[in-house]
């Protein structure tokens, strides 16, 4: 499954690593342009599709990318596909385990809309696929047009169990039990099978007739079949599913799945905002520090590590930051942050990220999915009440985490936070102070040997330290 | 169509579970009982159109029981439709076509 490469004039054709489970086509990258290619034996239900006008509708609608026609030539391989497509290339890749809650529930609504006005065209999906979804700022995306293919009357929801295992289930968890499904959808790429989750959930969460069905029911019937002999399951086979039926199914669980959320959570930014309000001296010293910093920089690509709910994502935004990738340990945080995003329309995604153990590359050949550093590079990086948390919280040497910092962007801005601070205090209360290397002088050299100082601010009473560094070359 | 025949065959022999001399385990009787529900919907054939995912067979079956609902709550509007048509003057049979719609919630 090695990537191919051919020579293309000056550029060179790579294979996407993810691109390879569905034999309809694959995806490409020549230079900043991404290729899909559709096979001979997919080209019938492409243009069945197409010609249905679903496609067009879709990216209008902004639901799917925008997909036009190129010559099947420019691939430059021995036997040219049949169509040849390409996609606008997206400004960030992410994964429904780096997802908040609220972000899984918006690309499972995006995935049965679209399924539902599919079906109207005489179109189906052919799979569930969450990493099929990506997210335009906080706007969820269609990627995959070669998983439309021709809906034939009476036909199964063949990827009903995908769409349970890979967004149903994770919300589920989230929604009914209170556990965070990232960690668990990171290790098991494929999502959370039901058989397990059903496991997991109460009797008094099987009450209800979706959880009964979709979850209960659907794990017991599958230990049967397996149970069962290859011959008798035949009748399987056989049995069909009206198209009634189908959208009834697909509008029961669209339904379901918009009234979920997760318990004791805040579905809205304002809430979250109200109570960890940055009014005060400290707030504008630092948000006008920030602002003077992306205004003079531009990047078309901000990180914001450590993000919380969003204000300095937003601001960055305000101040010139094309798009704005938030990355938070909190959940909760995040979920405030993409209300955030949603209400106010801003090129803004919040995603989870424990920074001592970032996303990895995994997947086959551990190519499949990337990992934080393999995808997009910053053009700069804004990291507020962020270091104390790796160099004191998590024992990260002060020197490595600036090191790590710096490597993410040429430019940006680190905060530092003395351990006279009350939130590192708190974080001392109730362990011994081993961080004698964790000071100001410290924190100034480990910069210094790697980048300039292009400013520096003072923020409430000598205790916090913004810098603008710029790496050296 | 004969798959259709020797399917239903099929069905019937998990129903008798008492005549069954072969004695089916119990998950199989549970399972050919489920798939009975949905007896009236196995009467066509769709090929193998599952392209290049497995759709999981309990996934599958319990599709076969919701079509088996959903049918269910058809003829049960359609009847509906008609008792009420029984005792009201004035409209006319294409307004139950439309109460009877499955769709419609």
């Amino acid at each position: 499954m090695q990537a191919q490469d051919q020579v293309q004039g000056r550029e060179t054709v790579q294979r996407e690593g993810a691109s390879f489970r569905d034999p309809s086509g694959h995806v490409y990258l020549l230079g900043d342009r991404v290729l899909r290619s559709v096979s001979r034996a997919a080209a019938a239900d492409y243009e069945f599709v197409r010609d249905s006008g679903l496609l067009d509708d879709l990216a209008r609608e902004g639901q799917a990318v925008a997909t036009k026609e190129v010559a099947p030539a420019l691939l430059g391989a021995a036997e040219p596909p049949a169509y040849l497509l390409e996609h606008p290339k997206l400004a960030y890749i992410s994964y429904p385990y780096e997802w908040s809650f609220s972000a899984l529930k918006a690309a499972a609504l995006l995935q049965l809309d679209i399924h539902l006005k599919a079906l109207e065209r005489g179109v189906t999906l052919s799979d569930a696929s969450a990493y099929n979804i990506q997210f335009i700022g906080s706007r969820p995306v269609f990627i995959d047009v070669l998983s439309f293919v021709r809906y034939e009357e009476g036909a199964f929801w063949s990827a009903h169990r995908q769409f349970c295992e890979q967004y149903l289930n994770p919300l589920l968890l989230t929604a009914r039990r209170g556990v965070a499904f990232n960690a668990w959808f990171r290790g098991s790429l494929e999502g959370i099978p039901t058989e397990d989750l059903n496991r997991l959930l109460s009797w008094r969460d099987k009450l209800s007739w979706n959880v009964f069905t979709h979850v209960c029911l659907q794990a017991k019937l599958q230990s049967a079949a397996q149970a069962s002999k290859k011959d008798d399951l035949e009748v399987v086979k056989k049995g069909r599913l009206s198209k009634a039926a189908f959208r009834n199914m697909l509008t029961a669980l669209r339904q379901w799945i918009a009234g979920m959320t997760p318990p004791g959570r805040s579905t809205t930014w304002g809430d979250y905002a109200d109570k960890n309000s940055y009014s005060d001296n400290e707030g504008a010293a630092k948000r006008r520090f920030v602002a003077d910093f992306v205004d003079d920089v531009r990047p078309q690509l901000l990180w914001d590590i450590g993000c919380n709910s969003g204000d300095y994502s937003a601001l960055a935004i305000e101040s010139g930051a094309r798009q704005v990738v938030g990355f938070d340990f909190d959940l909760m945080a995040l979920d405030a942050a993409f209300a955030r995003a949603t209400a106010k329309d801003l090129p803004y995604l919040p995603l989870y990220l424990d920074a001592a153990n970032p996303s990895p590359g995994q997947g086959w050949r551990g190519l499949e999915r990337k990992s934080l550093g393999q995808r997009a590079k910053a053009d700069a990086i804004v990291a507020l009440a962020f270091i104390h948390h790796m160099a004191i919280g998590r024992n990260i040497p002060l020197d490595d985490v600036i090191d790590w910092l710096i490597g993410l962007a040429p430019q940006g801005v680190i905060e530092f936070v003395e351990k006279s601070d009350p939130t590192t205090q708190q974080m001392l209360q109730f362990r011994a102070d081993i961080f004698d290397g964790y000071n100001l002088t410290a924190f100034r050299e480990a910069v210094t040997r790697r980048a300039e100082i292009v400013a520096e601010a003072v923020v409430t009473d000598d205790r916090r330290r913004l810098i603008w560094y710029r790496r050296k070359a | 169509m004969a798959g259709v025949v020797n399917s239903d065959r099929r069905i019937s022999q998990f129903l008798t579970p008492a005549l069954d001399i072969e004695r089916k385990d119990m998950t199989l009787r549970k399972l050919g009982f489920l798939v009975f529900l949905s007896a009236p919907l196995l009467g066509a054939t769709t090929g193998d159109a599952f392209a290049y995912l497995d759709p999981g067979t309990g996934s599958m079956i319990l599709q076969i029981i919701f079509g088996g609902v959903a049918g269910l709550m058809v003829v049960g509007k359609l009847y509906w439709a008609k008792f009420k048509a029984l005792f009201s003057r004035g409209s006319g049979p294409s307004t139950d076509a439309e109460d009877a719609t499955p769709d419609r919630h």
